[in-house]
């Protein structure tokens, strides 16, 4: 059974089709380029595949699940996490605030956090920890109680894949996780986004528009264009496909 | 019966002047996506101008009028330029702007409780109230059929303004979306400054006839709250679904009141607002706006 | 009971509504106009049984505390599950309806003139004993993974809602506790002023408390608590130019937003500007992740 499966979602937004009979299966332990122009319908998919926007037809299974009907809410605890294409912390909370909201194990009650007894103590501790363990897993530790919002921009796209992380996902989504960041922050991104995959087991979708940590690190690459896949192979089928230089390059290669 | 076709025409008064205010109010939502809680100043002080008018340049309602509809829009825009444009260039935090025209209402409000004292005053007798015999089928008011009137004009003259102007397809583009519009090459400030002009003009409108019906005083404007609740039931920034909200929000009223009691008018409004969140939150007519991720 | 007992109790009774609407509106977002109606709620439900019904006082609190959070949670629901101004219209719509009921139901509550008799259960130790449990629960609450909640719907409800929240259910729950702040501090001033009136209860006192907290910091506990302690003291001191009272809360909302919207603390508290920031010291080299400091 795969991970996720998507079988021809599509969505319009007035007359434009911005997602067209688009379908993906993921299996699980996978690590997954999405590339295309800007415009392809690559955030869409991820936006329908949580549940921010309903797909229009198709359908959309995780675990064999249908979670087409879902809210994002609903689906999250599923096992589904993603990043933002245009940064979506909390600016005001510092970095390992923003990656303890995301902690959602050993819940207390409310009387319980009225009092600060019972579990309230310990559950905060390990949130804690964990908040730390995983800033320190993507390399901004000694940041964790500055405010998200002044962060420099590499490190704020940092601290949202730590939160993301903290959900404890099977599958994580990340939206041009490499925006913004220069060719020594890349190769950081690289070796981090490939030690979630081996050591953490998490399967990772990622859109990207930087080539060089796409096809050093994906060993599947879907490429879209106009909202339909226009292209999935490996690295090299991928670079040499037709479809894709025309998507990129215009008509003339 | 001939009361039920009375308080239908009053209704309907009512709800047309109620639309004034409401359309104002939303035209100002649907550009910057705030409500604008100062809206009943602009009411306010729309008929405190009116009734000064009157009072000293001779009983001609046209120049009275005119003066007020002026002095509210330019309050209108002052009022942007200083409590709001300050805000808006720096954050984009609604919630401010929100607070600053809660601060703004009640800035206005009490300039005038302080000035002018908060006693009720009759404005006086310009516009006709004499009863009028409509068919031989019921007796209404002359103001009321006048109000009626004179909304409808302005409300036509609006939509003129937006369906051929340039001014009013700039303004339909930015209530599509500002910052595209700006970058379209539409002059922001200006255009913003435009909206709420017209948006203080139909509220000083709608004041002069509030003053007449229910007498002038300093929180007349606090009845800008059923013009609000008006619009969200006819749909947040769309200005026929707050013409619409506006009428049904009058007839309601006006109903409640002759047949059941006065006292629950109030009443009957807020439940008609909450009914609206219940069954269709956006409104008759409102769209669902979706946010970009 | 001297002048400078009931100051104190006052101040209590004011921060306890404050912290509620600050919980609300600082921490969750929420902006609200109406939590005044809340405190009607406590005082006249504390005031009824009290007199009417030989109800023992603290029982009579308690009462009006809850009847205040039920009340809170109805409304909340239809209205917090949209974004927007729906809550903050709906709470005005809230304040006048609740007004007109305790106008109107005489036979329960007499009334405009106001209800008289009530015993003088608010002593100085006992308002100081609810000051101290409801501060210290209101800053458990918000040091916990309810606060992380509602702040998380504050700055960002898309992302709140991807992180698993149901952000609806977290601001009516926000919601909920603040009418439950309101009402204790209602019910508490029932039982120190001895005399409760509908008008006690309108949109001045709103505004008041709206005011408060944003005047203390949107954000900031230990600000709200000092703006409610500056503008009680103010309030009192100045009596003789109350009539200034309002043009003054609003001018201070105004150039609050303009000027420094964060407010007093902004998002700080006096408490952490005595905390050391903790030391980490940087773990980069472990790991091999990236170079850069």
């Amino acid at each position: 059974m795969a991970l996720l499966e998507l079988v021809d979602v599509s969505k319009s937004f007035g007359g434009v089709k911005a997602v067209d009979r688009f379908s993906l299966t993921v299996e699980k332990g996978e690590l997954v380029g999405l590339i295309g122009p800007n415009g392809a319908g690559k955030t869409t998919v991820f936006n329908i595949t949580t549940g921010l926007y309903p797909s229009e037809g198709g359908q959309i299974l995780f675990q064999g699940e249908d979670i087409a009907p879902l809210k994002p809410h609903e689906i999250v605890p599923k096992g589904i996490a993603r990043t933002f294409q245009n940064l979506r912390l909390f600016a005001r909370s510092s970095a390992l605030e923003n990656v303890m909201t995301a902690y959602r194990k050993g819940v207390y009650s409310f009387v319980e956090a009225l009092c600060h007894m019972g579990k309230w103590k310990k559950t905060e501790e390990e949130a804690k920890a964990r908040g730390m363990e995983l800033l320190d897993l993507v390399g901004i530790a000694d940041r964790a109680d500055q405010a998200a919002g002044t962060l420099p921009y590499g490190h704020q796209r940092r601290v949202e894949i730590a939160r993301a992380l903290a959900l404890e996902p099977e599958l994580l989504l990340l939206d041009e996780p490499a925006a913004g960041m220069n060719a020594e922050e890349v190769e950081g991104l690289n070796t981090t986004i490939k030690r979630i995959t081996t050591e953490l087991g998490i399967t990772i979708v990622v859109i990207e528009h930087h080539m060089e940590l796409v096809m050093e690190i994906c060993p599947r690459i879907v490429c879209m264009n106009f909202g339909a896949k226009i292209a999935e192979g490996s690295p090299q089928e991928i670079q040499n496909h037709p479809g894709v230089l025309a998507a990129y390059l215009g008509e003339e290669v | 019966m001939e009361t039920l076709a009375q308080q239908l025409i009053n209704g309907a008064s009512l709800g047309s002047v109620y639309a004034l205010i409401a359309v104002g109010y939303s035209l100002v939502y649907s550009i910057l996506l705030f409500s604008n809680f100062a809206h009943g100043g602009f009411l306010v002080i729309g008929g405190y101008i009116c009734y000064y008018a009157l009072r000293s340049l001779g009983n001609n309602i046209w120049i009275a009028g005119g003066l007020s509809l002026l002095g509210a829009g330019l309050s209108a825009v002052l009022t942007e330029r200083i409590a709001y444009k300050p805000i808006r260039e720096r954050t984009n935090i609604t919630l401010y702007l929100l607070i600053a025209s809660l601060g703004m209402s009640i800035v206005i409000e009490n300039i005038f409780v302080i000035v002018a004292g908060g006693r009720f005053r009759a404005l006086p007798p310009v516009i006709p109230t004499d009863p009028v015999h409509l068919f031989g089928l019921t007796t209404t008011s002359a103001f009321d059929l006048l109000s009626l009137v004179v909304a409808v004009i302005f409300l036509a003259a609006l939509q003129l303004f937006i369906v051929k102007s340039k001014w009013g397809l700039a303004i339909r583009a930015a209530a599509f979306d500002l910052k595209t519009a700006g970058l379209m090459g539409i002059n922001v400030s200006m255009l913003i400054s435009i909206v709420f002009f017209v948006a203080g003009m139909l509220a000083a409108v709608g004041g002069i006839f509030l003053s007449v019906r229910y007498t002038l005083y300093p929180q007349l404007g606090a009845i800008t709250i059923k013009a609000f609740v008006a619009a969200v039931v006819g749909g947040l920034g769309s200005l026929p679904g707050a013409v619409i909200g506006s009428l049904i929000l009058g007839l309601a009223e006006m109903l409640t009141a002759g047949f059941i009691s006065s006292q629950l008018r109030d009443l009957v409004v807020f439940s008609l607002l909450v009914i609206t969140l219940l069954v269709k939150p956006t409104g008759l007519l409102g769209k669902k706006p979706l946010e970009k991720v | 009971m001297g002048y400078l007992s009931g100051i104190i109790i006052l101040l209590c009774i004011n921060a306890i509504a404050a912290m509620g609407v600050s919980l609300l509106t600082g921490f969750t977002g929420v902006f609200t106009l109406g939590h005044a109606a809340y405190m009607a709620l406590g005082a006249y439900a504390a005031g009824i049984l009290t007199v009417q019904h030989g109800v023992h006082w603290f029982l009579a609190v308690m009462a009006g505390g809850f009847l205040s959070m039920i009340v809170a949670y109805l409304i909340g629901i239809p209205t917090l599950k949209l974004m927007g101004d729906y809550y903050a219209i709906a709470s005005i719509g809230l304040v006048e309806s609740i007004r007109l009921i305790l106008e109107n139901w005489q036979s329960v509550t007499r009334g405009a003139r106001g209800y008289p008799g009530i015993d003088g259960f608010t002593t100085l130790p006992m308002a100081l004993a609810f000051f101290v449990v409801m501060a210290v629960a209101m800053v458990n609450l918000i040091n916990s993974r309810y606060g992380r909640a509602f702040k998380a719907c504050r700055d960002d409800y898309l992302a709140a809602s991807l992180l698993g929240y149901d952000t609806a259910h977290y601001r009516v729950l926000s919601l909920a506790v603040s009418g439950f702040y309101c009402g204790i501090a209602g019910a508490l001033l029932a039982g120190f002023m001895t005399f409760i009136q509908p008008v006690m209860f309108d949109m001045t006192k709103s505004t008041e408390l709206t005011s408060v907290v944003v005047f203390g910091g949107l954000g900031s506990l230990s600000g709200t608590l000092l703006a409610s302690v500056v503008i009680t003291l103010v309030t009192e001191l100045f009596r003789p130019i109350s009539q200034y009272r309002m043009l003054i809360y609003g001018g201070v909302l105004v150039a609050t937003m303009v000027l420094r919207p964060e407010g007093i603390m902004g998002s700080r508290e006096i408490w952490g500007l005595f905390k050391k920031t903790s030391s980490l010291r940087s773990k980069t080299q472990r790991g091999g992740v990236d170079g850069a400091p």
